[in-house]
């Protein structure tokens, strides 16, 4: 299986393995072979972001890049986007005409940068850049997660907040209280109103807890979000374009350093049910080539052994079950241009393998 | 017994920087100390339709301490049993579809309702010490705001208090320390003062960066070792002059676990 490009790249795993490196080089190759390309990535180190002429002030916009560092000018600028989940929800309200959506005290809470809606507003975020178009690829560094998966959930989570149990709460909600324009004593009158007798005793409960004030602000959220589903749910079609023929290549990168063997090798099930064509083990920082002309005794042997066999454990256990393995030598060097360009060089030539 | 404690210890760092084993390194070496501690995991942050089995760390074993790993469902019965007082609503609040499905859009709800769980426990048995295996820096950062974020969301009301009643341990440094391991590179040390930097921006946490795997222990196992090896020797040096005074926890080459014990344990005292 070769690694032609494709539209969609993503990259996912635990953080700390170099995974925004990896992505960056990776868009930096593809960029320099003349393709038009968006690296869209969350929190790269402050050096990172340096180098990629970000600043904090333009997260949420698309920065063309004309070159990387002191590699030549790409012929096509590179774009380079620092996702925002404020703007997110921003563009969201503006395309789906719900401006309440960026002006609700609730949703804004949460879409803090830490407000923990990451992976659901980068898939929708994902989906913008791709209707936007243009791109010939679209390189992905997602949200790193407790757990490899948590990006994947995203669209899980979307599917069960619009879930059709709920269809009839929110159409409740969107009847009594879009067309009769919101005022106060809202969650009074829709309490009250609520067909269903489990959400009326649901609420109850929460406003003898919190008090109405809350209530009544818990259902403007929910009723602005209702509203604005239609930007939530187009997040989902992501799946469809994710997981269609030739679209996608998933990257789940990892690091030997890091020592998580058993974890990435438990992944191979779960990935196979996500990316249908495979998912590619990335495993940075490789220590195999230098350590193979090494040959030392006493407490020098132990160390060797130690490293050598988790790299060889990791590198030999994903052998069956991935698309294939990627493996990428430790950089040792403290520049992230010279990380970056040594990556990018990897990138070509596992191309060529 | 040494002197006072922090209470409950967040151990935290991005990916892979070895927090399991340092936390569990380090609550076995409270507990030689004489102090009743625990070492605490936070289980799956999404409420399952079906219980799927949470995978047990192949390491948790060997450090023979007491674990908890809270189960976010338990904990949030647990809470809204006691703050509506009947059990049998909590359980039918905590089983229905509108229920699972906001505290699974917002993980920053799981998050406050494991801490309310932990801190909770924590008042019921003012002895116990809490190691808690935290998730990863950008998740812990989430964690740490979350209780402020909510209290906002809230803004008045019972659950309000709750939420102010915890954030005045959560966020108290006489109470709470945060220990941030990083790997001895220049990327990894600048990702720890970031998030040293942001937790701060939070509360005045007592956050504190640990480097972990240090090599310098084997500086002369490494002598005769190719140019690019010794290299990563030199970074370490190398960000320890640029960070200043910064406490190592060695690399361990260990295959047993009492070896691993042996190497950690006058490390991991640091930590305290």
């Amino acid at each position: 299986m070769g690694l032609m490009p494709r539209p969609f790249e993503i990259f996912f795993g635990t953080g700390g393995v170099g995974k925004t490196t990896l992505a960056t080089a990776r868009a930096v190759q593809l960029a320099a072979e003349g393709r038009r390309v968006l690296l869209m990535t969350i929190d790269p180190a402050k050096r990172l972001k340096d180098l990629l002429g970000l600043t904090d002030a333009q997260a949420g916009l698309v920065v063309p890049i004309p070159r990387f560092g002191d590699l030549p000018p790409f012929a096509q600028p590179l774009d380079v986007l620092l996702m925002s989940a404020p703007h997110t929800i921003q563009r969201m309200a503006e395309s789906a005409g719900v401006p309440e959506l960026s002006q609700n005290r609730i949703v804004g809470v949460l879409a803090r940068p830490n407000g923990g809606m990451n992976e659901i507003l980068a898939l929708i975020e994902l989906d913008m850049r791709f209707q936007a178009g243009g791109y010939d690829c679209v390189v992905l560094d997602t949200p790193p997660g407790p757990h490899f998966l948590d990006f994947l959930e995203g669209l899980d989570k979307i599917r069960a907040f619009f879930d059709a149990r709920f269809v009839e709460i929110f159409a409740s909600l969107g009847r009594k209280v879009v067309d009769a324009a919101p005022t106060r004593g809202l969650a009074g009158r829709l309490v009250g109103k609520f067909v269903g007798a489990g959400v009326q005793k649901l609420l109850s409960y929460l406003e003898k807890v919190t008090g109405a004030a809350f209530v009544e602000d818990f259902l403007q959220a929910l009723q602005v979000i209702y509203r604005a589903r239609g930007a939530f749910v187009r997040g989902l079609e992501m799946e469809r374009r994710l997981t269609a023929k030739d679209a996608s290549h998933w990257f789940l990168v990892t690091s030997v350093e890091q020592g998580k063997v058993d974890e990435a090798l438990a992944i191979r099930r779960d990935a196979a049910a996500i990316a249908p064509q495979g998912v590619f083990l990335a495993v940075n920082k490789c220590l195999g080539p230098v350590l193979n002309e090494w040959s030392p005794e006493g407490d020098g042997a132990k160390l060797k052994a130690s490293w050598l066999s988790k790299e060889q454990a990791l590198l030999e256990g994903a052998r069956t079950g991935f698309a294939g393995v990627l493996a990428f030598p430790e950089i040792f060097t403290a520049s992230p241009l010279d990380h970056v360009r040594a990556l990018a060089e990897g990138w070509k030539q596992h191309a060529h393998d | 017994m040494i002197a006072s404690p922090q209470r409950l210890y967040i151990i935290t760092g991005k990916g892979g920087v070895g927090k399991t084993v340092v936390s569990l390194a380090f609550t076995r070496w409270l507990r030689q100390q004489g102090h009743d501690a625990t070492h605490v995991t936070f289980g799956h942050h999404r409420l399952q339709d079906s219980s799927a089995p949470t995978r047990e760390n192949p390491l948790a074993a060997w450090a023979d301490v007491p674990r908890w790993a809270l189960d976010l469902e338990e904990s949030a019965e647990g809470y809204i049993s006691k703050r509506i007082g009947s059990v049998l609503a909590a359980k039918w609040i905590v089983r229905t579809a509108f229920f699972r499905a906001l505290v699974n859009m917002m993980p920053g709800f799981s998050y406050v309702i494991f801490l309310g769980r932990l801190l909770q426990a924590m008042q019921d048995q003012p002895q116990r010490v809490m190691v808690l295996d935290a998730p990863a820096s950008g998740h812990a950062l989430a964690m740490l705001e979350a209780t402020a974020n909510f209290r906002e969301i809230f803004g008045a009301g019972a659950v309000y208090e709750d939420t102010q009643k915890m954030i005045s341990k959560l966020y108290d440094p006489a109470y709470t320390g945060v220990r941030i391991l990083a790997l001895p590179t220049q990327m990894a040390m600048q990702e720890a003062t970031e998030l040293r930097e942001a937790v701060a921006q939070i509360a005045p946490f007592d956050a504190r960066i640990f480097l972990n795997q240090s090599l310098e222990p084997w500086r002369v196992a490494l002598e005769g070792a190719p140019l690019a090896l010794r290299a990563k020797l030199e970074m370490e040096r190398e960000v320890r002059a640029r960070a200043g005074d910064i406490p190592a926890i060695p690399f361990s080459a260990a295959t047993d676990p009492e070896e691993l014990w042996r190497d950690l344990s006058p490390a991991v005292a640091g930590l305290v």
